[in-house]
């Protein structure tokens, strides 16, 4: 079947009542959780995770629904930043600027229509990028063996830690933390027992959702509890919010510029919404030749993170979807998810599930239009959620993640765990240490060590075998790069200083 | 592939966990003074370390008190003690909590069919 032929087929699937309903409540609730502050897209999903497999449904439909909290939560982040200046998740962080000086103006309106609008574009334009190079790439991925996976993931990793937070040696703190979690339990192959420490608990191995409500959620409200709730709450009504011609047409090349820079930021490994927001603001400001409005309330200031950061978070599901690669936090958990409900990604996703795979991808192009549609009108709506005090919320967030974590396995033993990783989450916060490598060493650990395995029992022990095909080799280069790379120019720049 | 050797075995994960972990420490004591993000890191008054080790606490408890109590009066229960924690009235603690617990008891029982426990006090068994 053609590409077309596959995506009516696709549609079919996304149009479902089930299908649709599950689009539009994930895209909603994406809006919610990236708006409020310090609850993110990932404690979400994860804690959603158990919930809709208890539930029962196909995993399609699954897929479509967590996977919209994920691009939904890019819709909604800008709604805090702008309204109150504080942004829902980190790649909101830029739309800050521009976004909350037009607030400062009395210009919240104008400022949520064209991040509505901007995400809009992001969102749908790389969805038609998704749609036109996640096959090309899974057909290239087919020829990947054990060794190319290896070196694959390698790379992943060590760009996620490099990138991921400021500093090369947390990122690697962490990751070597999450690949230790990945050890813990009854190795498949040998059915030795590794750092199971006599207990019958972790003999089936750490589940990742343990590890991830853990570590992100029950740290959040731990952390929580030493902020204060000194934020000025604004009282005043929004008016009709709605975008002008004349905005459009200003800002109409920036969210195309923008989603570009995005899409292309997504699809690389590490780097994510947040970097993507950044330079998608960067190349605007150039353009646009610094005539001096970026930062004083600049609606193109507003449309380029936002269409960055949408686009971002849709390029990154074709290494997810096509070589079963995350390149971030978020994307680790989502690749969890799939694995349990029994979905391989990789090249045969497309051939071999094309209900998920072209089901999903058409899903997105509906909950991106359904996302505007909600946004215009009800953004008001969505506006007062962020009245809600804390003492509602994260007792909320602490009940659902223990209800999610009892759901899993009805274990105490992994409520106590999930507790015990909040508090190692919470620590790794107050030390500056990135939280996302963790969980892709939860998740990407075994799959690594498999491949690294059968690579080497294929080739009977030679460990050339890992350096024998072009490819692998560009991802040791590239591996090595994001090692070598910081300290060296952090050295350079020390050297300088002096 | 079980009439395949497995020449990396179990060992190699573990010592790589090591590996990474001596690279860490070794670099970690080498650098001079904190790093230098350590002042974006957020901070608080140490005064809330009492009121997160109350909460660590409770969420321990509500752990261990749902095959006791049940889902239903252990949600309840720790819903309205962790409220408290962050500030909220004795009153509208419960008022969240019966709502959750009453919610999230009635999706998993009527929506997915899935019996959350009744709690051993009550049902006379786990």
């Amino acid at each position: 079947m053609t590409v077309l032929g596959e995506l009516v087929a696709g549609f079919g699937v996304a149009l479902q009542p089930l299908n649709l309903l599950l689009a539009g409540g994930g895209v909603a609730l994406g809006t919610v959780v990236g708006m409020l502050p310090g609850i993110g897209p990932i404690n979400a999903i994860a804690i959603l995770i158990p919930i809709t497999f208890a539930a029962g449904i196909p995993a399609e439909s699954v897929l479509i629904f967590l996977v919209g909290i994920y691009y939904g939560s890019q819709y909604g982040n800008s709604i805090s930043t702008i309204l109150i200046n504080v942004p829902g998740t980190a790649s909101a962080v830029v739309t800050a600027i521009d976004g909350y000086a037009l607030t400062r103006k009395g210009e919240s309106e104008r400022a949520l229509a064209v991040a509505a609008v901007a995400s809009f574009v992001g969102g749908t334009l790389s969805v038609a990028g998704l749609v036109f190079f996640a096959p090309a790439l899974a057909h290239l991925a087919v020829r990947f063996g054990p060794a190319e996976y290896f070196a694959l993931m390698l790379f992943a990793l060590t760009a996620l830690s490099s990138l991921g937070g400021k500093d090369l040696v947390r990122g690697l703190v962490a990751l070597g933390f999450g690949l230790f979690l990945a050890a813990v339990g009854i190795d498949p192959q040998s059915a030795v027992p590794r750092f199971t420490f006599g207990q019958l608990g972790l003999l089936d191995g750490i589940d990742f959702v343990v590890v991830t409500i853990g570590l992100f959620a029950i740290s959040e409200v731990l952390l929580a509890l030493e902020v204060t709730e000194g934020v000025e709450r604004r009282r005043e009504k929004l008016r009709r919010v709605w975008l002008s011609l004349a905005d459009l047409a200003r800002t109409g090349w920036t969210m195309v510029r923008a989603s570009v820079v995005g899409f292309v930021v997504g699809v690389l490994p590490g780097a994510g919404g947040t970097v993507a927001a950044f330079l998608g603001y960067a190349v605007e400001e150039k353009v646009s030749r610094r005539d001096g409005s970026f930062g004083h309330g600049d609606i193109r200031g507003v449309a380029a993170p936002e269409s960055a950061n949408n686009a971002a978070a849709n390029g990154s599901m074709i290494p997810l979807l096509t070589l079963g690669i995350p390149g971030s936090g978020t994307t680790a958990v989502l690749l969890g998810a799939l694995t349990a409900l029994d979905v391989t990604p990789g090249p045969q996703l497309v051939q071999e599930r094309p209900e998920v795979f072209w089901g999903l991808v058409a899903s997105m192009y509906i909950g991106n239009l359904l996302l505007l549609v909600l946004n215009l009108p009800l953004v008001g709506v969505f506006a007062r959620l962020l009245r809600l005090p804390r003492w509602v919320l994260m007792p909320g967030v602490a009940v659902l993640s223990v209800t999610a974590v009892y759901a899993l396995n009805q274990s105490v033993f992994d409520l106590g765990l999930m507790v015990a990783f909040g508090v190692v989450g919470y620590v790794f916060r107050k030390a500056s240490i990135p939280l996302a490598p963790a969980i892709l060493g939860v998740v990407l650990g075994p799959l690594m060590e498999k491949n690294l395995r059968r690579s080497l029992a294929l080739s009977g022990g030679d460990w050339g075998v890992l350096f024998a095909s072009p490819i692998a080799v560009t991802f040791w280069a590239l591996a090595a790069g994001f090692i070598l790379i910081p300290p060296f120019v952090s050295f350079l720049t020390k050297a300088r200083s002096h | 592939m079980g009439f395949l050797v497995d020449p990396v075995g179990p060992r190699a994960l573990p010592y790589l966990v090591a590996g990474i972990f001596a690279v860490g420490g070794v670099s970690l004591l080498v650098r001079r003074g904190p790093g230098p993000e350590d002042s974006s890191a957020p901070t608080g008054p140490g005064a809330s370390f009492a009121s997160q080790g109350l909460c660590a606490g409770a969420l321990l408890l509500y752990a261990v008190s749902i095959p006791m109590l049940g889902f239903l009066a252990s949600t309840v229960l720790a819903t309205s003690a962790l409220s408290r924690i962050f500030g909220g009235r004795w009153l509208a603690g419960l008022g969240v909590g019966l709502a959750l617990g009453l919610g999230l008891y009635g999706l998993f029982s009527y929506g997915f069919g899935l019996d959350l426990p009744p709690g051993s006090l009550f049902a006379g068994g786990p």
